[in-house]
């Protein structure tokens, strides 16, 4: 048989093997792509030697390899990627087989039917999957990020996710008039169910792509499964690459109840703080731009998040009890043994001991960190400010000491820099004459 | 300009390289893309083929069993490999059709006359498919192009014949704009 009738075989047992698992014959599916890559084989291999024949040499031995794969020999699709690897010229061919090669790795050791239903699954995962990279705000290991950074953004990630989710399926309940006896148990299953998974990860910064699964599972209708499948692209387009202009807090602050607005939106200003010790960009899906995600301001915040406060007394209590606020309710929910809470402290008067007290234009948002092995963490993004103490008002005292320390500075310094530049901003803005405070 | 009319079957007349059945797949995909938006079974169609613009009146079949195809991004991906072959073949006269198995899917390449039997993929003009049921935010057509283009440039397909075919089949229209 000629070279050209061995490819038609297999590209038509291919698609066969494609529409076989669409419809769930999963045998089926495994026989024909196993027609499909012997047949491949053996017109990829008239061109081993054949240097003149381009493109179709390249294109059959990138076409062997990836049927091999997804019909599970994976000894066989390696035969391919090795010999292209060497002898192939073009670099998105190339590419392709490093892909290829990776997938051969992952999947060594496996049988022949978990590979050629995994590899589809992989696939799929793909182009359904967001790619983000966390690279450190200063290179102290290079470019590499520590664990404890994946680790934080994770955390943050998830759980704003998982109440996105949870807020998109009571609007689908509704929207479907779907009964349940208790939605909320109901929306509480559905969040345990949203589970990012890994599609590719690489070093170099830290590179991964992550997507929503997309199987129809026991009992799941087809708009159950949109729904599911989508939420991951749906929550990273409407909320986690927004801007927070006006506008669009606007919009959140209808769409959203201030718990929701909580649950979703406050650990994305976790990710987006000063403090964190990474910063997080993506690829745009349409545009294939890299995107940062911008910092937050302490204005955003003070306009989207609802005020988890506590009077004093409280702050007195938690070194012995843990208490959490939902919203401004202020009612407590929970009370253990302290290890550690945050809370928030506005605070429209800066009173630092030797100064007159600064009266701002606008409140300011402190954030509170209590842990019990160190005490009382203060914190204000926006100017880099942050203090511990082991008593809360010491910890407050000294937080505006550092305050209006920095204000004098910045006074005092005659060319400042971007940073500085950045700071200074904020003060003016909140500062109606700062220029008057030495 | 306006041109006669024609039907999305037209093109398992045309193409060599494919079996029926897989043509049908695709066809039947871009119906239930069509259906979506136009009623009866057709719609007048603008095909905007570099940069010259025709409106035809476009059928298609649509008596057929629709349980299983609800995914809307299949709708918009195979659907919009049915409109780019009916572009290349009903309307260009390209007549043959090689593919090769890449990644996530397949890559095509048209010819216009019978193909080297030994280097069969040379002298081929490749295409890069796209489909969009409907405009979303920045999710457009006109990124969708621009988006397409940046994925050859980026690419060593960049020194190939190369076009890039998108389908919006809320419109309903289809754009081939040669890359190369």
């Amino acid at each position: 048989m000629k070279p050209i009738e061995l490819h038609q075989i297999a590209v038509d047992n291919s698609f066969l093997a494609k529409k076989a698992r669409q419809d769930g014959n999963e045998d089926e599916a495994i026989k024909y792509y196993e027609i499909a890559a012997k047949h491949e084989s053996k017109a990829a291999d008239y061109y081993f030697e054949k240097y003149d024949l381009e493109p179709t040499r390249s294109i059959l031995i990138r076409s062997a390899a990836f049927l091999n794969l997804k019909a599970g020999y994976i000894e066989e699709a390696e035969r391919y990627i090795f010999f292209g690897l060497v002898n192939i010229k073009d670099e998105i061919i190339k590419s392709e087989l490093y892909e290829a090669l990776e997938l051969c790795i992952a999947h060594k050791g496996l049988s022949k039917n978990q590979i050629s239903g995994n590899i589809e699954y992989i696939y799929g995962l793909r182009r359904k999957s967001l790619l983000y990279i966390l690279e450190p705000k200063t290179p102290e290991f290079g470019k590499a990020v520590t664990l404890e950074s994946i680790t934080e953004f994770s955390n943050n990630y998830t759980k704003s996710l998982k109440a996105y989710s949870k807020s998109k399926f009571r609007n689908y309940c509704s929207e479907k008039n779907t009964e349940h006896e208790n939605l909320e148990l109901a929306a509480e299953k559905f969040y345990k169910t949203i589970q990012p998974v890994v599609a590719d990860a690489a070093f170099g910064s830290f590179k991964f792509s992550i997507a929503s699964d997309f199987i129809t599972r026991s009992g799941e209708t087809t708009d159950f499964v949109s729904l599911k499948s989508n939420i991951l692209i749906r929550y990273h387009d409407e909320v986690f690459s927004k801007e927070l202009t006006d506008t669009q807090i606007g919009d959140y602050k209808n769409e959203y109840s201030p718990e929701e607005i909580e649950q979703i939106f406050r650990p994305i200003f976790n990710i987006r703080s000063n403090k964190t010790q990474y910063r997080v960009s993506y690829y745009d899906r349409e545009s294939l731009k890299r995107q940062y995600i911008s910092r937050s301001k302490n204005t955003e915040k003070v306009k989207l998040l609802p005020v988890r406060e506590v009077d004093k007394d409280e702050i007195g209590m938690l070194e012995s009890v843990i208490a959490h606020y939902h919203g401004s309710s202020r009612k407590v929910i929970l009370r253990q043994q302290l290890r550690s809470s945050s809370f928030d402290y506005p605070s429209k008067l800066i009173e630092a001991k030797g100064y007159a007290p600064i009266m701002l234009n606008e409140p300011i948002i402190i954030n509170i960190e209590f842990n019990n092995e160190i005490g009382f963490t203060l914190s204000f993004d926006d100017l880099d400010l942050e203090v511990t103490s082991t008593n809360f008002n010491d910890a407050l005292a000294q937080f505006y000491e550092h305050f209006v320390n920095l204000l004098r500075k910045l006074n005092y310094t005659e060319t400042l820099s971007e940073t500085e530049q950045g700071y200074w901003k904020v003060i003016t803005k909140l500062i109606t004459n700062p220029k008057a405070i030495q | 300009m306006e041109t006669s009319e024609h039907h999305l079957r037209e093109i398992l007349d045309k193409i060599k390289g494919l079996t029926e059945a897989q043509l049908t797949y695709y066809n039947q995909w871009a119906a239930v893309a069509l259906d979506r938006y136009h009623m009866n079974s057709n719609a007048k169609y603008i095909f905007n083929i570099d940069g010259n613009g025709i409106q035809c009146p476009l059928s298609w079949d649509s008596d057929f069993s629709k349980e299983g195809m609800k995914e809307k991004t299949d709708m918009a991906h195979f659907g919009g490999i049915s409109l780019a072959f009916f572009v290349m073949c009903v309307l260009l006269d390209f007549s043959h059709v090689q593919q090769s198995e890449i990644g996530e899917g397949v890559d095509y390449r048209f010819q216009k006359s019978n193909p080297n039997e030994d280097n069969f993929f040379s002298n081929s003009h490749y295409i890069e498919i796209s489909g969009l049921l409907e405009e979303y935010k920045t999710n457009t057509l006109n990124n969708r192009i621009k988006g397409k283009h940046q994925q050859i440039d980026k690419g060593t397909r960049r020194e190939e014949a190369s076009s890039i075919i998108v389908t919006l089949f809320a419109n309903p229209i289809t754009i081939k704009e040669i890359h190369k």
